[in-house]
C-alpha cells in the first residue's frame, strides 16, 4: 500500500532559464544564453533520476517495558530494514507514537538513506499513560534523489504499551448462574460463610447437621452456608458512535478508550481469577465480540482482541479525523506528511490534564469522528445496543466501560436493565483539565453519573490517577 | 512550560545541516563571480554577520536574550556595512552594482533558514536564490564574466535554493531535532553531480566553435531546449 505524489519541487526552475535569456538576448550577452542552460539542466535532471523504488522496508520496535507505570518513563528502539536490493536515497521516517504517549526524549522521526540491507535506528522516549496504548503504523516517505517524487507508505509492527495496575476484583451485581464461584449470594447451600440454621430435611447430607444441638437437644437441625456462585459477564467498552465530524457535543475519545481498554483488560484477569464466565464486546462503529467463556485461555483471547482488534484501535478512534480533514498539498509545497499531524488539533472535551504532556508530539485525545459521517448518533446507539442485545442469553449482566460523554449511552444502558441485565458503569474520566469545555463536560457528565444511579446502576467514578480497584471497591460497597 | 513551547518550534523549522549546505552554496554562487580586493572584503563582512545573525537567533532560542539581541544587531549592523561596502568600494561604478543582488539574496536566504517567520520560509528561500541567481545575471550583463564563471556560480545558485528546500521540506516531516544529515548529504551530492554535468554538457557544446555563432543561432538552440523540456514533461 503505498500513495505517490510529484513534489513538483523543480517546476519553478525554469524560470531562471527564461529570466537568463531574456536578459541575454536583451542585453545580446551570448554568455547568458549559455547560463539559461543551467535552469533547462536542473528541469530536466528530475525526469533523469530513477523513480523511488516501493519501499520493502523490515521494521523491528523494541521497548524496554511493556506495562510502565504512569510516568514512568519507556525507552523504545524503532529498526528500519531496506529489504529491497535498490538505494532508497532520502526516507523519512516517522513512527506511530500512540496520541496519548507524550514523547520526552529524542524525536520519533529520522531522515536518512539507506541502500540494500542498510539499516538504521530511531531511538526516543515516551512516558507511560493510564491506558493500553498501541501504536500505529510507522509511516515512510520515499523520495527519489531530486527529490520530484515521494512514496508515502505504512509499516506496521504491532506493539502495545499496557500502562496500569490490576484490579483485586471485578464490579459484580447480585444475579448468578448457577455455577460454584466468587460470587456471594443471598442464597442458603454450600459455601463457607455461616448463612442460617434450619430444621432437617430429609436428603441432607450428614456433615452439614448440627451434632452438637443434636446431642444437646435431640432435634435435627442443618447449617446453611451461603452458596457462591459464579456470575456471567459481558465487558462492554464503549467505542463511540457515529457522528457527523464537526459535530459538537462529547464524544468517547482516544484517551478514554484506552484507559477503558485497559480496565476491561484488567477487569476479565480479576473475573478469569475468580472463576467468572466473562465475554467482551465493543460498543462501536466497528464490531467486536468475544463470546462467554472461563479460563486463562479465554483471558488471553480477549487480550489478544483487545490488542489488536480493529474494533479498539486508536485509528478506528482518531485516525478518522484523516477523512475530515483532507490531506491537501498547496501547489505541489505542502510538505506535511499525512498522516503524521503533530498539530494539537482539537481536543475540546479531553485533555489528560497532564502539564508534562508535550503537545507537539500528543495530540491529546482525538474526538471519535467516523467516516460514514450523517449517520444520526441516536439510531448509531439504538443499533448498537440493538445489535449487542441480539447476541447473549438472559442471565448476563454487563460491565459497560464508558466516558459517559453522551446522552445516549443512558438509553443504552436503560434498555438493557430493561431487559433484566444488572449493568455496572465503570466510568474513565476523561474531563479534566480548566477549559471552559472541559469543565462543561464534567458537569454533563456528573449529571449522567446521577441519573445512572438514580437508576440503581452502581456507576464507578473512576478518576484519573485514581487506583481503579480502589474506585471498584468504594462503589460496590453500597450495591453488595 | 519553556521547553514546552520550543520543543513545539523545533518540529517545523528547517534542518540545520541543509541549511549550512544551502548557504554555502550561495556564498560561493556570489564568491565565484568576485573581482577584486574591495568585492572579497564585502562579502566576508557580510559572511561575518550573517553568521553573527545565524548566532544570536540560537542563543535567543537557547534562553540568553539579551546575548542574542545584541549579537543579532552587531550581525545586522556588519550586513549594512558590506552593503555599504560592496556599492562604495570598487571604482567601476558596473562593479559596484553587480554584489548588491547577491549579498541581498545571501541576508534573504539566511532569513527563510532560520526562519525568521513560520511558513514564510519557502517564500524566503525561493526569494533569497533568486536574488543570487539574479546577481549572477548582473555579472554576466555589466562586466561580461568568463562563460565558466557565471555557469558555475549559476549552477550554485540552484543548488542554494535545492538545498534550502530540501531542508525546509525535512523540517516540516521530521523537524530540526531529528538526524537527517545522511539524507541532505545524499541529496546534495545528487543535485551537485547533477550541475557538474550541467556544466560540463554546456562547456562541451560552447567548445564545439560556439563563438562563430551569432546571437540568433543561440536563441534559436534555448528555444529548442526549452521545447524539448516542455516534450519531457507532457
Amino acid at each position: 500500500m503505498s500513495d505517490v505524489r510529484t513534489t513538483g519541487r523543480w517546476r519553478g526552475v525554469v524560470a531562471l532559464s527564461l529570466f537568463a535569456g531574456a536578459v541575454g538576448l536583451l542585453a545580446q550577452r551570448p554568455s547568458l544564453l549559455l547560463l539559461a542552460s543551467a535552469g533547462v539542466g536542473y528541469a530536466v535532471y528530475p525526469r533523469l533520476v530513477p523513480a523511488p523504488p516501493e519501499p520493502e522496508l523490515a521494521i523491528e520496535r523494541t521497548i524496554s517495558e511493556k506495562t510502565p507505570s504512569h510516568g514512568e518513563s519507556v525507552d523504545v528502539s524503532v529498526t528500519v530494514r531496506n529489504e529491497g536490493d535498490r538505494w532508497l536515497s532520502d526516507l523519512r521516517i516517522v513512527d506511530g507514537v500512540p496520541a496519548l504517549l507524550p514523547v520526552v526524549d529524542g524525536t520519533p522521526r529520522r531522515a536518512t538513506a539507506l541502500g540494500p540491507g542498510d539499516e538504521t535506528t530511531v531511538e526516543y522516549a515516551v512516558e507511560g499513560r493510564e491506558g493500553k496504548h498501541r501504536f500505529e503504523p510507522t509511516t515512510v516517505l520515499s523520495r527519489d534523489l531530486s527529490g520530484a517524487t515521494e512514496r508515502t507508505t505504512t509499516v506496521h509492527e504491532p506493539t502495545v504499551l499496557d500502562c496500569g495496575v490490576s484490579v483485586p476484583q471485578a464490579a459484580l451485581r447480585d444475579l448468578t448462574r448457577r455455577r460454584p464461584g466468587e460470587l456471594q449470594t443471598d442464597d442458603g447451600g454450600s459455601g463457607l460463610e455461616f448463612h442460617r440454621m434450619r430444621e432437617y430435611r430429609r436428603g441432607d447430607p450428614m456433615k452439614r447437621i448440627d451434632w452438637r444441638r443434636f446431642a444437646s437437644g435431640g432435634d435435627l437441625t442443618t447449617v446453611e452456608f451461603r452458596e457462591e456462585q459464579a456470575a456471567a459477564v459481558l465487558l462492554c467498552v464503549d467505542v463511540g458512535t457515529e457522528t457527523a465530524p464537526g459535530e459538537p457535543g462529547g464524544r468517547p475519545t482516544a484517551h478514554a478508550v484506552a484507559r477503558s481498554v485497559a480496565a476491561a483488560d484488567r477487569l476479565a484477569a480479576a473475573l478469569a481469577d475468580a472463576n467468572h464466565e466473562f465475554g467482551l464486546a465493543a460498543l462501536g462503529p466497528e464490531p467486536c465480540w468475544l463470546p462467554l467463556g472461563v479460563g486463562r485461555a479465554h483471558l488471553a483471547q480477549l487480550r489478544h482482541l483487545l490488542d489488536t482488534d480493529l474494533a479498539f484501535a486508536p485509528s478506528t478512534v482518531a485516525a478518522r479525523r484523516s477523512d475530515a480533514e483532507p490531506f491537501t498539498p498547496e501547489d505541489g509545497l505542502g510538505d506535511v506528511a499525512p498522516e503524521v499531524s503533530d498539530s494539537p488539533r482539537g481536543p475540546t472535551v479531553d485533555q489528560p490534564g497532564a502539564p508534562g504532556a508535550e503537545p507537539a508530539l500528543s495530540d491529546g485525545g482525538q474526538t471519535v469522528v467516523d467516516d460514514q459521517g450523517h449517520a444520526d448518533a441516536t439510531s448509531g446507539r439504538d443499533r448498537q445496543t440493538a445489535e449487542l442485545r441480539e447476541r447473549f442469553g438472559g442471565n448476563t449482566q454487563i460491565t459497560l466501560l464508558s466516558p459517559l460523554a453522551d446522552d445516549d449511552i443512558l438509553g443504552t444502558v436503560r434498555t438493557l436493565e430493561a431487559a433484566g441485565h444488572p449493568v455496572t458503569v465503570v466510568s474513565p474520566d476523561t474531563t479534566a483539565g480548566e477549559s471552559v469545555g472541559n469543565r462543561l463536560a464534567a458537569r454533563e457528565r456528573t449529571t449522567r453519573i446521577r441519573a445512572l444511579r438514580r437508576l440503581g446502576v452502581p456507576v464507578v467514578d473512576w478518576q484519573t490517577g485514581d487506583h481503579l480497584g480502589n474506585a471498584l471497591a468504594r462503589t460496590m460497597e453500597g450495591y453488595r | 512550560m519553556t521547553s514546552l513551547a520550543s520543543s513545539r518550534e523545533l518540529l517545523d523549522r528547517p534542518t540545520v545541516p541543509g541549511a549550512l549546505l544551502a548557504m554555502l552554496a550561495g556564498v560561493a554562487a556570489v564568491g565565484i563571480l568576485i573581482e577584486g580586493a574591495g568585492q572579497w572584503q564585502a562579502l566576508v563582512v557580510d559572511v561575518v554577520g550573517l553568521a553573527l545573525c545565524a548566532g544570536g537567533y540560537v542563543a535567543w532560542r537557547r534562553g540568553q536574550q539579551v546575548a542574542g539581541a545584541l549579537s543579532a544587531i552587531a550581525g545586522g549592523v556588519l550586513v549594512l556595512v558590506a552593503l555599504a561596502l560592496a556599492v562604495s568600494q570598487p571604482e567601476a561604478m558596473t562593479e559596484r552594482l553587480e554584489l548588491l543582488p547577491g549579498l541581498l539574496g545571501l541576508a534573504v536566504l539566511l532569513a527563510g533558514l532560520l526562519p525568521v517567520r513560520s511558513s514564510w520560509e519557502r517564500r524566503l528561500v525561493s526569494t533569497g536564490a533568486a536574488l543570487l541567481f539574479v546577481g549572477v545575471v548582473t555579472s554576466g550583463v555589466v562586466r561580461g564574466a568568463s562563460e565558466i564563471q557565471l555557469l558555475a556560480a549559476g549552477v550554485a545558485s540552484v543548488l542554494a535554493w535545492d538545498l534550502g528546500e530540501q531542508s525546509v521540506s525535512l523540517g516540516g516531516q521530521v523537524g530540526r531535532r531529528a538526524r537527517t544529515r545522511r539524507a541532505e548529504l545524499v541529496h546534495a551530492g545528487g543535485s551537485l553531480v547533477a550541475g557538474a554535468a550541467i556544466l560540463a554538457v554546456t562547456l562541451g557544446v560552447a567548445a564545439l566553435d560556439v563563438q562563430g555563432l551569432s546571437l540568433a543561432g543561440f536563441a534559436v538552440l534555448l528555444v529548442a531546449a526549452f521545447a524539448l523540456v516542455f516534450a519531457l514533461r507532457q
